[in-house]
């Protein structure tokens, strides 16, 4: 008995994996809109220019029909279904002609992608009522369902409700309802090879960068938590991350380059940065990072003593890569001091320990750069209101001319900052050039708060800045 | 002899002019551009206390997935400015929702969106945009 049950239970089970339909009961909000847009020929192309069905109220079940504009002796309108991996069974419909006048006529066809057809039903009406339409069908195969309505004259419209066709929706929304082509993709990891970055590597698929195109800037001021003289240079940083994702979303790898462009300072200062969505246990290795001494590493190159927030100590002195200071007229400049930090999160599919993390969680517009003033590890100093980490010296906030408290970090008395992001390249002042004074247009965007002048970096016009003033 | 008395007159009038033109300019001084604003160091500037001082906008963007599209296509949608510029790149499965963060200069006004044939493109008009595969 029991395996009577088991059997009919898989029977029953099988029977239903196999009846799969494409359906429409036209009771979506969106309308003729929605529909045409995964697929049904309601009203989406030339064929229907002169007599566009419609979505409209009323009809046979639920709320909604489609129905056809006035049929007339020159008016032929109609539906078509997606284009459907058809399979055996009954195709079924309810229609009508609810104010019939004259002679009206529904036809119904099979279509064929070379737009062949054969017709399945004709159907003359004889009165306004509603009609159900079953049609057995043994037709396999991609094909669309057309349905067709004439008429002689008159005002009456076609209706068309409930459908149900055996097979599979075989119509790709995303390229202009075309039948799904075969998708080729070599590594098997669902994203199509001429889409995918990684065509033969299943454990990537894209590249994106931030900034999007070449190199962001970050610049500081040295002296917090006292003012300096804002020429901005006391540490200029490039930066451009290269995020490496696969097909589930994830963080594979992040290749970071950072370029050490200037260090105006008398003091010897470091640079590091966190990441604030990242739990330092789903990186599984950092590398490329300079010096670290009076930094305490842990095994996957994150710094200790961050528990929740991957932080990445990127060097300790800055003099030691740069003798020059890069920001004093006069002075030939050096070439920038690169250094290209690898952080792994996944290798060979596998993560860190803590997890994976997602690009878009990831969002690494909100790395969070900071300056090691002076070798004293709890001298941090970030950009304006991006929190300190755990290693911060709290001791420190509100002294001088800081400000920090709850809800307000790393500005001024006045709402002033020590260190600016700049999404793109930076000529920084030379030394001692107050940043207002150098970039004519900076003041007029910080006193608008950012509403004018969002391109005042850029030097994109006259009297953007004085050249006289810049490195 | 009338013509080569005009010459001599005309090159006299050149030499003139030209005179005049170095004199003046030697004594202009060069003016340095100022800055746009009363404040005439940082720390004089009148900031407001939310601003941001951020160059770049970050962006929530609500993707609204196409319920009936079965079975499941996949494509890459692309979020790129109006010169081409890609700021975001990832596979999404049509019938799915996704919510997305990235960041734009701030001074990109405008978004394309891209997924497979379908373009869409939207005004910056806040930090939280919605994205449904709607198209006309």
């Amino acid at each position: 008995m029991k395996k009577i049950f088991v059997i009919t239970f898989l029977t029953l089970l099988s029977l239903t994996g196999f009846t799969q339909t494409v359906t429409n009961d036209f009771e979506n909000a969106g309308g003729w809109k929605y529909y045409s847009n995964v697929c049904w020929g309601i009203g989406m192309n030339n064929e229907y220019e002169y007599f566009n069905t419609n979505v409209v109220g009323g009809g046979f079940t639920g709320s909604k029909v489609c129905q056809t504009q006035n049929l007339g002796e020159k008016n032929i309108c109609r539906l078509e279904s997606p284009w459907t991996n058809l399979a055996a069974g009954n195709i079924e419909f309810d229609h009508a002609v609810p104010s019939k006048n004259g002679t009206r006529k529904l036809t119904v066809y099979l279509v064929k992608e070379d737009d062949s057809k054969s017709k399945i039903l004709e159907f003359t009406y004889t009165n306004g009522n509603a009609n159900h339409a079953s049609i057995a069908n043994n037709v396999t195969g991609i094909r669309k369902i057309r349905w067709e309505w004439t008429g002689n004259d008159g005002n009456s419209r076609g209706q068309l409700d409930n459908i149900v066709i055996p097979g599979t929706n075989a119509s790709d929304p995303s390229h202009d309802c075309e039948p799904m082509a075969a998708i080729i993709d070599a590594d098997g990891d669902g994203v199509p090879d001429t889409q995918d970055e990684y065509p033969n590597d299943k454990y990537r698929a894209y590249n994106n960068y931030y900034p999007a195109t070449g190199f962001g800037t970050v610049a500081f001021e040295d002296n917090w938590p006292a003012y300096g003289d804002y020429d901005l240079n006391d540490l200029v940083m490039g930066y451009k991350f290269k995020i490496v994702s696969n097909a589930q979303h994830n963080v594979v790898e992040i290749f970071n380059t950072m370029l050490l462009r200037a260090n105006g300072a008398g003091m010897e200062n470091g640079f590091g940065y966190q990441l604030p969505a990242v739990n330092p246990g789903s990186i599984r290795a950092v590398t490329g990072a300079g010096n670290q001494s009076g930094y305490t590493i842990s095994d996957n190159g994150t710094e200790t003593g961050n528990p929740t927030k991957a932080t990445i100590i990127v060097f300790d002195k800055s003099h030691q890569y740069m003798n020059e200071w890069n920001t004093e007229k006069g002075v030939p400049p050096v070439p920038d001091v690169q250094f290209d930090i690898y952080l792994e999160f996944m290798k060979n599919g596998v993560a860190g320990a803590a997890g994976t993390i997602t690009v878009s969680n990831l969002n690494i517009a909100q790395w969070n750069p900071f300056l090691v003033a002076n070798g004293q590890r709890g001298r941090e100093i970030h950009l304006p209101n991006y929190l300190p980490t755990d290693l911060a010296d709290q001791s420190l906030f509100g002294t001088g001319d800081d400000d920090t408290q709850t809800g307000k970090y790393y500005k001024s008395k006045t709402n002033l900052p020590w260190a600016l992001d700049i999404y793109g390249a930076f000529d920084y002042p030379a030394e001692h050039m107050d940043i207002s004074q150098t970039y004519l247009h900076f003041g007029a965007w910080v006193e608008s708060s950012g509403a004018n002048f969002k391109d005042w970096y850029s030097n994109t016009g006259a009297g953007y800045r004085d050249d006289a003033k810049i490195y | 002899m009338k013509n080569m008395t005009s010459l001599k007159s005309i090159k006299l009038i050149g030499f003139g002019l030209l005179f005049i033109t170095f004199s003046l300019s030697s004594c202009q001084k060069d003016v340095p551009p100022a800055p746009d604003t009363t404040a005439g160091t940082t720390t004089e500037l009148k900031v407001a206390a939310d601003f941001d001082w951020k160059t770049s906008r970050e962006i929530t963007l609500n993707v609204i997935g196409l319920k009936e599209v079965n079975p499941a296509i996949n494509n890459t949608f692309y979020v790129n400015s109006s010169a081409g510029v890609t700021y975001y790149k990832d596979l999404l499965t049509m019938n799915q929702d996704y919510t997305i963060k990235f960041a734009v200069p701030s001074t990109e006004t405008t978004l394309v969106f891209n997924y497979g044939s379908k373009t869409k493109t939207v005004e910056i008009t806040s930090s939280s945009l919605t994205y449904d595969y709607i198209t006309e």
